[in-house]
């Protein structure tokens, strides 16, 4: 019985890796709500979360990473945000689905996740925005003079994300090859 | 390595879309939920302990890299204290008179009793298309929805549109969803206040409804008519662009909000009133 609950030093290390993972989920969305929620950034407030989901899914694949988006953007959506249930389907399906989609086509590198995380942003703003459109008063020119200039800026981020990613994916990597 | 759509990413997608509409028939039926609160209510110490850290760090730089501009506007503060003392002394005349005018004509003077509770904001909505914000107090305070929030000058900053123990989601002025009714405090005349969204990044106001032989001028002061939500008197924002409506009948004017949302740090909630 006990040594069915002794814990391998493969385990540990992925215990570690994806609660380092959950701390930067944590991290960024703090920091998106109270910090850049005050200070905004060149006047816009950035979305650091589809970034942070996106990277994960891509490094992580889409099953590992799937598990991770479908968990982030539930508690994402739980934590009092505008259009809780579409940030749900969106954050969980779009990071999915370009993982798959971009492991078939693209070779992983810092460029091409970068161009796969702008496609993801802009999807997910695109998406929440014609809501906007159609049932509260947005005007349709709000999407160049707003939506983009904010998915510009979030984009300003990943670069930031994608290395911390990237760093923590190698944590246990020798136990993973063996 | 299993490069498609794998049972388990399948599993996956059609969890995302379950959850997803679960999640919107829930909070479309039932509101927030007791997952939601508990959720919120554990990321409100961590969103008050990080918003006063960052407050802190902020008023340290601004200390060390805004002493100068701080010693200017001390000196002109102590110029304006003196020409208000100045100006109170005058009103203390006028107030003195006006009382006894009013005993004169007999008119009863309208007394209006406000209690006020205080709190912290800690947190934003980081859409861009709504304009909410966290507050460190909730229902364990005394706090209930509908109750309204504004600056120590009396400005209108939103009302408590959903409440956990420890927190509370204020819905700003500013906000498309929120509508007052207001009128011009100079000339009287009233119209339903709207937030309004712009392609500028600073949120406006928009007072629409007004009669089309209204005259209204730059910087007039707009203020809430009252109501069971709203009280009396209270200032929304002042007039800074005007015209017709797209039906011609009527005019719009769009305000400047009074309360400075981009510095706003502490707030106080109406809890009692009477208009």
């Amino acid at each position: 019985m006990l040594d069915k609950l002794y814990i391998t030093p493969k385990q540990w290390m992925r215990i570690f890796r994806w609660t380092l993972y959950s701390l930067l989920f944590l991290g960024c969305m703090m920091l998106q709500t109270v910090i850049l929620g005050k200070h905004k950034l060149f006047g816009l407030r950035p979305d650091l979360i589809p970034i942070v989901i996106s990277c994960v899914c891509l490094r992580e694949g889409p099953e590992r990473g799937g598990v991770y988006a479908l968990c982030c953007s539930l508690f994402w959506a739980l934590s009092g945000i505008d259009q809780g249930a579409l940030m749900i389907l969106l954050l969980t399906v779009l990071p999915i689905t370009a993982s798959v989609l971009f492991r078939r086509t693209f070779v992983l590198s810092f460029a091409s996740a970068l161009v796969c995380c702008g496609i993801i942003l802009l999807a997910v703003h695109s998406m929440g925005f014609l809501l906007k459109l159609f049932y509260e008063s947005a005007r349709g020119s709000l999407y160049f003079t707003r939506l983009i200039p904010t998915v510009a800026v979030s984009l300003l981020a990943q670069p930031a994300i994608y290395g911390i990613v990237k760093c923590i994916q190698k944590i246990g990597d020798p136990y993973e090859a063996a | 390595m299993n490069r498609g759509f794998s049972g388990r990413v399948k599993v996956l997608l059609i969890l995302g879309v379950l959850i997803s509409v679960v999640f919107a028939v829930t909070t479309a039926l039932f509101g927030t939920g007791w997952l939601q609160k508990g959720v919120q209510g554990v990321l409100t110490p961590i969103r008050g302990g990080i918003s006063a850290i960052t407050n802190q760090i902020e008023r340290y730089y601004n200390y060390v890299f805004s002493y100068e501009s701080l010693a200017a506007e001390n000196a002109y503060l102590r110029s304006r204290i003196s020409d208000i003392e100045e100006e109170m002394r005058t009103a203390d005349a006028l107030e003195r008179e006006n009382k006894r005018l009013k005993q004169l004509l007999n008119l009863k003077e309208e007394h209006v009793d406000y209690q006020f509770d205080s709190a912290y904001v800690i947190s934003w909505d980081s859409s861009g298309w709504k304009s909410t914000f966290s507050i460190n107090k909730g229902s364990k305070d005394e706090l209930a929805e509908g109750m309204i929030a504004v600056t120590e000058l009396g400005q209108v900053v939103g009302i408590i549109t959903d409440i956990g123990p420890n927190w509370a989601t204020v819905t700003t002025v500013l906000d498309t969803s929120t509508e007052i009714s207001a009128s011009i405090a100079s000339s009287g005349y009233t119209g339903v206040v709207q937030g309004s969204l712009n392609s500028s990044n600073r949120g406006t106001l928009r007072m629409s409804y007004l009669p089309s032989d209204a005259v209204l001028r730059n910087n007039d002061q707009v203020v809430t008519t009252g109501s069971t939500v709203y009280p009396k008197d209270l200032v929304l924002g002042y007039i800074v662009d005007a015209g017709y409506d797209e039906t011609g009948v009527s005019k719009f004017a769009d305000l400047e909000p009074a309360a400075d949302f981009d510095s706003l740090e502490q707030i106080f909630l109406i809890t009692h009133f009477e208009n």
